[in-house]
């Protein structure tokens, strides 16, 4: 059997539980969360001897978004797709479900969440659902695993289903204007839905929104005939959805959520757990290896570059279990919560108004504030955006200003251990400046406006405590194996340019610039050349030299600022760089990249020159 | 109190008016929005007003915000 006839794509409108359909049949682990845009890569598992690919969740097939365009090349290559739709939003969902039976694939409907959908007074006739459809229906609740070996024991049952007729006699009018009479039933679909890229003619001109029109009239019909509804509509969730769109009330729990997040990973995680971590590192891990390496070899530069100060065993241990591990898992647990609980679309509409003044819109904060996580998998995520535009606004201030869950840890540590409050204020208010500046110089000069927000919102559900634990893990586990090398090759660097002595050289040629510029120690060179690699690593060794947890500091409070301030500006971090190249290409990589050196050292200098006048 | 025959639009809507809609100028809204279940000569209601921003309204349990700018392409009448 052909590649085509093994594999099954799984397709369907954001937050019906694609992902969680895909996990239950292919018991692989797949990002499930109550917000669009989770799936922006796609995903392969497999089932029994078939292979699933799960898609982003759309509304449509279309060329409206990167996603629909990445959705639409994946289905014009294969013919059998599982349709999930959720019994709550059927009116809404059906549209897809209808256009790709228009479009002549072979479906299997899977009628998911149809316990929230009895609680909310909504029942559905899946008798007549499938009859009107022409495909088979199968109702699940994915999430508890309920009607899923149902599933899997009819995963064979694909049909083609009922079109909707008037589309149908239109799709018969297209003809290939180069004569060419290849072209699939989906292909013409799409061409009359205004697609242009087939090589198509019609005999009379269609207004695409006309095909639309008549689906969209076909699909109420069937909900209106297959859907009987006691709406009950005085739900908690509903409640809580509203305040949080408030401008007042909605600000007070961004704000407690901001203060939560400072006291939980800042305080909490970075001061008393980190120390207790650091700790074990220091006493026991570092010390056993020293002690196998030592006992096996007697290099004296071998031992160094294994188990020295740089070593690429123990200082690669110091910083990811001691540091970076607790950190990230308590950010990934507490962004986790937000995901789940359907709070970050709520967050764009009332960001919407406050970005449409930098050239963006709402939708762009679920990218920001995916950067507190990662940078690499916000930028991923940027592809969710509709214009280039907003996409390279985004992936500017990624680059420049958001600092990742590790990063963002050490420097809440580090604000937190200086304990001067105009540190603090003076740190966040030159990174909104220097932001504020490059956002108002790019809404300037890139060509364009912001994109108008239209955004589904989805329900407020409590997020589930096992769906928490094992996203946590996954994301945390994923972080350190990108993580973990990169740290191990940067260890491995910085080890041997201390052994040869390179480091000292290193030290020697950027000292007009630490030490004259930045008015630094020549020691913080390395935090410099750590952060070309990741910018966590290099603030990581910036938590040694500030003497966080311990009684001596090599550094002033004014020069822990300086090096906040550039190390927080400087270059994205390699795997963020790579990401980039593919979204928006090297030239723009490139730019972004040098600027970001040139602009975190000229703030850098700047503020070390005022702050050498002030204090 | 608005005039029930007099079209305006959607950004004028105030909270918890009800509304037909009688025509979209975008028409990539157009289609977008007819995906999502929101289509001319439909009624709705305004679920809720952001302050000098997004419009979101409510049909049975779905909730959808429509920026500002794109309300001020759509002409609804009051019901």
């Amino acid at each position: 059997m052909s590649d085509k006839a093994l594999s099954y794509v799984i397709a369907g409108n954001p937050n019906v539980g694609k992902s969680v359909v895909f996990n239950a049949l292919t018991n692989t682990y797949r990002d499930v969360s109550n917000y669009p845009g989770t799936t922006v890569d796609i995903a392969k598992g497999s089932f029994e001897n078939k292979t699933l690919i799960d898609t982003p969740g759309v509304y449509g097939i279309g060329s409206f978004s990167e996603e629909e365009k990445v959705t639409k090349d994946i289905l014009l290559k294969y013919n059998k797709i599982i349709n999930v739709v959720s019994a709550v939003s059927l009116e809404r969902d059906l549209f897809l479900t209808q256009q790709l039976i228009d479009m002549g694939f072979e479906l299997i409907v899977v009628l998911n969440q149809i316990d929230e959908a009895q609680a909310r007074g909504i029942q559905v006739d899946i008798e007549k659902l499938q009859g009107t459809l022409g495909v088979d229906v199968y109702p699940t609740i994915a999430t508890k695993k309920i009607g899923i070996n149902h599933l899997k024991n009819n995963l064979n049952n694909f049909k083609q289903g009922n079109k909707t007729e008037a589309i149908e006699k239109l799709s018969e009018l297209v003809t290939s204007s180069s004569n060419k009479n290849h072209y699939s039933s989906k292909e013409k679909v799409l061409f009359l839905e205004g697609d242009d890229s087939f090589d198509f003619t019609v005999e009379k001109a269609i207004d695409p929104d006309e095909i639309y029109t008549l689906r969209r009239n076909n699909v109420d019909n069937i909900t209106k005939n297959c859907i009987e509804e006691t709406l009950k509509d005085s739900r908690l969730s509903a409640k809580i959805g509203v305040l949080l769109l408030h401008p007042l009330w909605g600000s007070i729990c961004a704000l407690f959520i901001l203060i939560a997040l400072y006291q939980i990973i800042g305080v909490f995680l970075a001061g008393d757990v980190v120390g207790y971590f650091s700790d074990f590192v220091t006493n026991n891990i570092n010390p056993f290896f020293s002690a196998i390496v030592t006992h096996f070899s007697n290099i004296e530069w071998l031992n160094q570059l294994l188990v020295g100060d740089y070593g690429v065993i123990t200082f690669t241990a110091e910083i990811i279990i001691g540091i970076i591990l607790p950190l990230v898992g308590g950010f990934y647990i507490f962004f986790s919560i937000l995901e789940d609980s359907g709070y970050l679309p709520r967050l764009a509409v009332l960001c919407d108004r406050g970005l449409s003044y930098i050239g963006l819109n709402g939708k762009a904060i679920i990218p920001l504030i995916l950067g507190f996580g990662c940078i690499t998998m916000a930028v991923i995520s940027s592809r969710t955006l509709s214009s280039k535009r907003e996409k390279l606004i985004t992936i500017v201030i990624l680059s420049l200003a958001i600092p990742c869950s590790a990063q963002l840890g050490i420097i809440l540590a580090l604000l937190a251990s200086v304990n001067h409050l105009w540190v603090t204020v003076v740190f966040i208010s030159v990174i909104l400046i220097v932001l504020l500046l490059v956002i108002l110089i790019l809404n300037k000069f890139l060509p364009g406006t912001s994109e108008p927000l239209i955004l589904d919102l989805p329900v407020m559900r409590v997020p589930t405590l096992k769906n928490i634990i094992i996203k946590s893990y996954t994301k945390i586990y994923s972080f350190l194996i990108e993580a973990i090398p990169l740290f191990a090759v940067g260890s491995l660097v910085l080890g041997i340019l201390s052994v040869t002595g390179g480091l000292a050289y290193i030290h020697v040629i950027l000292q007009p610039v630490i030490v004259g510029f930045l008015k630094l120690p020549a020691e913080t060179s390395d935090i410099f050349i750590m952060s070309l690699i990741r910018k966590d690593f290099g603030v990581s060794g910036l938590f040694g030299l500030a003497g966080v947890g311990e009684a001596q500091s090599f550094l002033t409070t004014a020069q822990i600022l300086v090096c906040l301030v550039v190390t927080t500006l400087f270059v994205p971090c390699i795997s963020s760089v790579i990401v980039m190249f593919k979204e928006i290409g090297w030239l723009q990589t490139l730019v972004i990249w040098l600027l970001s050196m040139v602009i975190a050292l000229i703030t850098g200098g700047i503020l070390a020159f005022i702050l050498s006048i002030v204090l | 109190m608005q005039s029930t025959n007099k079209v305006i639009t959607l950004d004028k809507i105030k909270k918890g008016e009800e509304f037909l809609i009688t025509r979209f100028e975008n028409k990539q809204l157009k289609c977008l929005s007819t995906r999502l279940g929101i289509c001319e000569g439909q009624t709705f209601k305004c679920f809720y007003r952001c302050f000098g921003g997004p419009i979101i309204l409510k049909k049975k349990f779905q909730e959808i915000a429509i920026g500002k700018k794109l309300a001020k392409s759509v002409q609804v009448k009051v019901v």
